[in-house]
């Protein structure tokens, strides 16, 4: 379990976490909603100790993460998966050799084992083809899936994807979602999909909150949210032009 | 009263901005030094990175110093012989030649040049990886920054420029001899008898610590302003910038205290 411990973070005087309290429950994919700038990014690498709150605790299964000797927070970050906006693949390296590398340095694994299991990852994420290319010769969506395998070779107990969908067209954005859906059911990892795209957060949250001024405003099941009147998740829901104006 | 206080401050605090960010430069590299020389004791770990950058460096810059020590020798064996010809024995253009490759031109061009192919390079590979996110996804990897892109890199610059320099004095004087054999009037014999009379052991040992410090400085200096780039491709390119200005600048101090402590 993800939790955040009255958690306080500023930037050059410019709040973020203003006391956010949150509970990631295990199993499920949860959706963090926010504004572009309200932290969703802070959000996600602090779960990995790439950020550190000024006050405050972030637990991973009951181990607080924060001010960690590096020793152990990179063994916690070993059962973490983590998909960057831009898919952030190493670009000197080939597509194979980006999913390989957590294997090759982290595990004693030969290399037919190493090759079968990053051709299981590039399989689950439709790419059996494009191991020999190279990120600059793929589309968005495909780096977005090459990065997800990535996140997955090393069967993470969490996986974090910081805005899967953004920049994508609608068709290549449903098929990210469905596998994020699909990887959450078929490795049954507890999946954090922060995003400002609400179609998207519909689609894939089993359970939703939205982060605003610091703060968790709301949280619930999507059902719950959709009959929630409250008033931030109200202005939220109108900024955003959309057609379908409810969660 | 009341506006020269706030006038004074937007004056002076830009300065003092900039002087707190020049010795925020200097620790971070500093700290940057420490911390890769920490890493090396996970050399092992690390160790496919570490040949591979010692390959790009050494196998990648052969050519370039082949063809700058190349002409280095030959335009010092000319100027040599302009400058001493009239005064001293011919023999001196060899003493010349090797003396001045070996302690000073060896060293110092193989670094300049090298500021700008590796220093440059390492810069902009390193500051495209930062701002795209490639060193998060390390460090989400669980893969350490220092360990995995610096420290390599400060062992290639330690090992392979100094090596790169031997290769290029050896062909500075080889260029330089031929050079002076066949456009002045000068036997093999002499040119030799000239090398000899003033090969100093300790000069070819200050030679090589000029070329390690500015091996480990360029790669250093290259990786840090790589992994504090920001802003995008403007921030690359200007850590790219400054990768090249501060090693030259810091190449030419660095062999001034050299040569005044050891000479
Ligand atoms: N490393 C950093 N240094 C300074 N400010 C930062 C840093 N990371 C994020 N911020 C600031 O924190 C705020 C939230 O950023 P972010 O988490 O990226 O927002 P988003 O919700 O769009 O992902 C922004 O105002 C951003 O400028
Ligand atoms: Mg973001």
């Amino acid at each position: 379990m993800i939790t955040f411990d009255h958690v306080y973070k500023r930037f050059n005087g410019n709040v973020v976490f203003n006391d956010l309290v949150f509970d990631v429950p295990d199993g499920i994919t949860t959706v963090l909603l926010g504004p572009s700038g309200t932290g969703k990014s802070v959000f996600l690498k602090m779960i990995i100790g790439l950020i550190s709150p000024d006050y405050g605790y972030v637990w991973i299964d009951d181990r607080n993460i924060v001010n960690l000797k590096t020793k152990y927070l990179y063994r916690i970050r070993e059962q973490f998966g983590f998909v960057f906006q831009l898919s952030a693949l190493f670009d000197s390296m080939s597509i194979y050799e980006n999913i390989a590398l957590p294997l090759k340095m982290h595990t004693q694994f030969n290399e037919e084992s190493i090759y079968s299991k990053v051709n299981e990852c590039l399989s689950l994420v439709d790419l059996e083809d494009a191991g020999h290319l190279y990120p600059e010769e793929l589309s968005g969506g495909m780096k977005k899936r090459a990065a997800i395998a990535r996140a997955l070779v090393r069967d993470p107990k969490y996986i974090l994807y910081d805005e899967p969908t953004t920049g994508l067209d609608p068709r290549t954005a449903a098929k990210i979602e469905n596998l994020i859906i699909k990887v959450q059911q078929e490795r049954k990892v507890t999946s954090v999909v922060v995003t400002h795209d609400l179609t998207s957060a519909r689609r894939v949250g089993q359970y939703v909150a939205l982060l605003t001024g610091g703060r968790i405003a709301i949280e619930g099941s999507p059902e719950e949210l959709d009959e929630s009147a409250n008033q931030e998740l109200r202005r939220f829901l109108n900024e955003i032009p959309q057609n379908e104006s409810l969660l | 009263m009341n506006k020269i206080i706030p006038q004074f401050f937007t004056m002076v605090v830009p300065l003092g901005e900039s002087g707190l960010r020049f010795f925020e430069q200097i620790f971070g590299v500093t700290s940057l030094f420490f911390q890769a020389l920490y890493e090396l004791r996970k050399i092992w770990f690390y160790r496919r990175q570490v040949v591979e950058q010692c390959y790009s460096v050494g196998v990648g810059s052969i050519g370039l110093i082949l063809v700058v020590s190349a002409f280095t020798g030959m335009v010092t064996a000319v100027q040599a012989a302009y400058q001493m010809e009239p005064y001293y024995p011919k023999y001196t253009v060899g003493a010349l030649i090797l003396q001045s490759v070996v302690l000073e031109l060896g060293p110092v061009l193989t670094a300049l040049v090298l500021a700008g192919r590796v220093g440059a390079g390492t810069a902009a590979e390193i500051g495209t990886m930062k701002v795209s996110e490639q060193v998060d996804a390390l460090e989400s990897l669980a893969l350490n920054p220092v360990g995995y892109l610096a420290m390599p890199r400060l062992i290639a610059g330690f090992v392979m420029i100094p090596a790169l320099t031997i290769i290029s004095d050896t062909v500075a004087v080889i260029a330089g001899y031929t050079v002076a054999i066949n456009t002045i009037d000068m036997t093999a014999l002499e040119f030799v008898k000239g090398m000899r009379m003033y090969f100093h052991l300790h000069d070819v040992i200050v030679g090589m610590m000029k070329a390690f410090c500015f091996g480990g400085m360029i790669t250093l200096i290259g990786t840090y302003m790589g992994l504090t780039a920001k802003n995008g491709a403007k921030g690359v390119g200007t850590a790219t910038t400054l990768s090249v200005v501060t090693s030259a600048v810091l190449i030419l101090i660095l062999d001034y205290v050299v040569a005044q402590v050891f000479l």
